[in-house]
């Protein structure tokens, strides 16, 4: 924040318009948001299409790190799937 | 299930024939009189079934004991700001206090009157409003018991009341200045000794300018930008700047729409000659990106001694200021503000600050304050950082007041391998100002009260209603002892405190 001068306690409305400026111009350089998820998703892609067993392992909604499948792996579950989404 | 059998023995082999039996008791089932095991396990698995049914799979089997808790608040939290309201909020009357009888006011009889020495004098009602507006008076000062607020004139109060009359009664132009760091111990009474200078400013017709907290400054919580392209490495504090400005436009509305604009300021297009000092204030005050400018603006319309060539109608001669800040020992170090490569900006980076700490050395050919006026700055002792160049650099300027020659062996000089850091001392290196009417740089240590003027605070509780007491010499004296030396706060504490002695 002290790249852009902000202070400690500042909230939004209290941006002068050249910090407003200056952050925006930041901001459009780096990769957030859907750019940033559609990046992810495909690296898994990549994964997947390269037939890896870390791709297969995404694709069968199991866990992708070498973690044991006994029980808790509910975010795996959850989460990989074919076609994943974010 | 189990069986009404013991399967150890085979005494259901001998039955009874039916009828000899009593019947059947509905609780505990009959069997043989000499076997207990069965029927008991039967009652323990009805209370099973009905309640309690065991440690559960790979749940611990602890102890839980349910805490009461606090009981649950009902009701909605306060709308945003009023707490801060609440905490902030200066409540300076108290009907249920007695009137005093006799109570004089300050003015500019008073403030210069030695017999009134240990009484306590009311500050006027129009000018609260101005005290208010400047932030003098603070919530931890007692202003809230007593009917009216009021101050105690002691030693340092009449003497400060002598200077001030002297100042505003010699010829404008050619007025004289005083330069002073007041410090003491807690509870001593250097903020309300800035708001009795203040209150003198105010009656004088005096330009008063308050930072009334010096840490709001560091504490990283108003907005700071650099001062320019040019200088990276100075910083603006608009936010607190626009603050300053509302303050300084408020409390001295009616001096300052009495002075005119008598100077070419390049920097503000808007500003014309003509227009007065208040309108000028109130610019910076609505457009906060000019704060610093327009306060720029002022202070040289505020020093000036006399017109630009082509603008002397507008120009009249200009009031003496009075500038007090409180708890400058925040000043003196590392703020909470970084700059662009994350390193922490010291405070004397910040225009504001350093603007305030310039003046306190000597002008260069001018007097920093030409149209004379006083400089009080306090430390806290409440809530101060510990600062070690602080400390020496307070004795070093009493030393160069006393005459010490800083090359003397007597100059007091920071231990060595210490560290001290050299912008605080440097700051406060002020010598001998060069304009024979520029005062010179000085430490004044607040004091406890004498024992007369002890007594006349106390009398003023008494009075107030608040102290059922019979006040006599040697009462007053052991409150005077038991305040560490008539200390103005734990008197007050005393005071309120005592009720009647049955």
């Amino acid at each position: 924040m002290s790249r852009f001068h902000i202070h400690d306690t500042c909230k939004v409305g209290d941006l002068a318009n050249k910090q407003v400026l200056d952050l925006t111009a930041v901001l459009s350089d780096m990769k957030i948001e859907n750019d940033l998820r559609r990046q992810v998703l495909d690296n898994i892609k990549r994964l997947k299409e390269t037939g890896t067993y870390r791709g297969r392992r995404h694709a069968l909604g199991l866990p992708v790190r070498g973690q044991r499948t006994r029980n808790n792996n509910k975010i795996p579950i959850r989460l990989n799937r074919i076609d994943r989404r974010l | 299930m189990t069986s009404a059998f013991c399967s150890g023995c085979l005494t259901q082999l001998r039955q009874t024939p039916r009828a000899i039996l009593p019947p059947p008791s509905t609780a505990v089932p009959r069997t043989a009189a000499f076997h207990t095991s069965a029927p008991l396990q039967k009652v323990v698995q009805k209370a099973k079934a009905s309640g309690y049914e065991g440690p559960r799979y790979r749940v611990g089997a602890n102890v839980k004991i349910k805490k009461k808790g606090r009981p649950q608040e009902k009701s909605r939290p306060p709308p945003p700001g009023e707490r801060k309201a609440l905490r902030k909020r200066i409540v300076l009357s108290n009907p249920n206090a007695l009137e005093v009888e006799g109570m004089q006011e300050l003015n500019g009889e008073t403030m210069v009157d030695s017999r009134l020495r240990g009484s306590v004098l009311a500050l006027p009602v129009p000018m609260i409003d101005q005290l208010r507006a400047v932030q003098a008076f603070k919530t931890s000062q007692g202003w809230s018991i007593f009917r009216r607020p009021g101050t105690v004139s002691r030693r340092e109060t009449l003497e400060m009341g002598r200077l001030f009359d002297q100042i505003s009664n010699e010829s404008a132009g050619d007025r004289s200045s005083l330069k002073r760091i007041i410090t003491g111990q807690r509870k001593a009474g250097k903020s309300v000794h800035l708001l009795q200078a203040m209150a003198m400013g105010f009656t004088k017709e005096w330009i008063v300018v308050s930072v009334p907290d010096a840490r709001d400054l560091v504490v990283g919580t108003t907005s700071y930008a650099p001062l320019s392209e040019a200088q990276p490495n100075l910083y603006v504090q608009n936010a607190a700047t626009a603050e300053l400005l509302s303050r300084t436009a408020t409390a001295n509305k009616k001096v300052l729409s009495n002075l005119l604009v008598s100077q070419e300021h390049a920097a503000l297009p808007t500003v014309k000659p003509g227009m007065t000092l208040e309108d000028l204030a109130k610019f910076g005050i609505q457009d906060q990106a000019n704060a610093w400018p327009v306060f720029q603006a002022l202070w040289a319309e505020l020093t000036a001694t006399s017109a630009t060539p082509g603008l002397e109608k507008h120009f009249t001669p200009r009031p003496p200021t009075l500038v007090t800040v409180d708890a400058v020992g925040y000043w003196m170090q590392n703020t909470a503000y970084h700059s662009i490569k994350h390193e922490p900006i010291h405070a004397h980076d910040f225009v504001f600050v350093r603007h305030f700490l310039d003046l306190l050395k000597p002008g260069k050919g001018k007097s920093a304050l030409p149209n004379g006026g006083a400089l009080l700055y306090a430390t806290s002792s409440s809530n101060n950082p510990s600062i070690y160049a602080f400390d020496v650099a307070l004795k070093q300027a009493a030393a160069r007041h006393a005459g010490v020659n800083p090359s003397s062996s007597e100059f007091p000089l920071p231990e060595p391998y210490s560290k001290p850091d050299t912008r605080v001392l440097e700051a406060l290196n002020s010598p001998k100002p060069t304009v024979s009417k520029e005062g010179m740089l000085n430490v004044q240590e607040l004091g406890g009260l004498t024992k007369e003027e002890a007594r006349g605070f106390l009398e003023y509780f008494a009075r107030s209603g608040l102290l059922r007491e019979t006040i006599s010499d040697e009462w007053a004296s052991e409150k005077w002892t038991l305040a560490g030396g008539g200390v103005v706060g734990e008197l007050e504490k005393l005071g309120r405190r005592l009720r009647v002695a049955a």
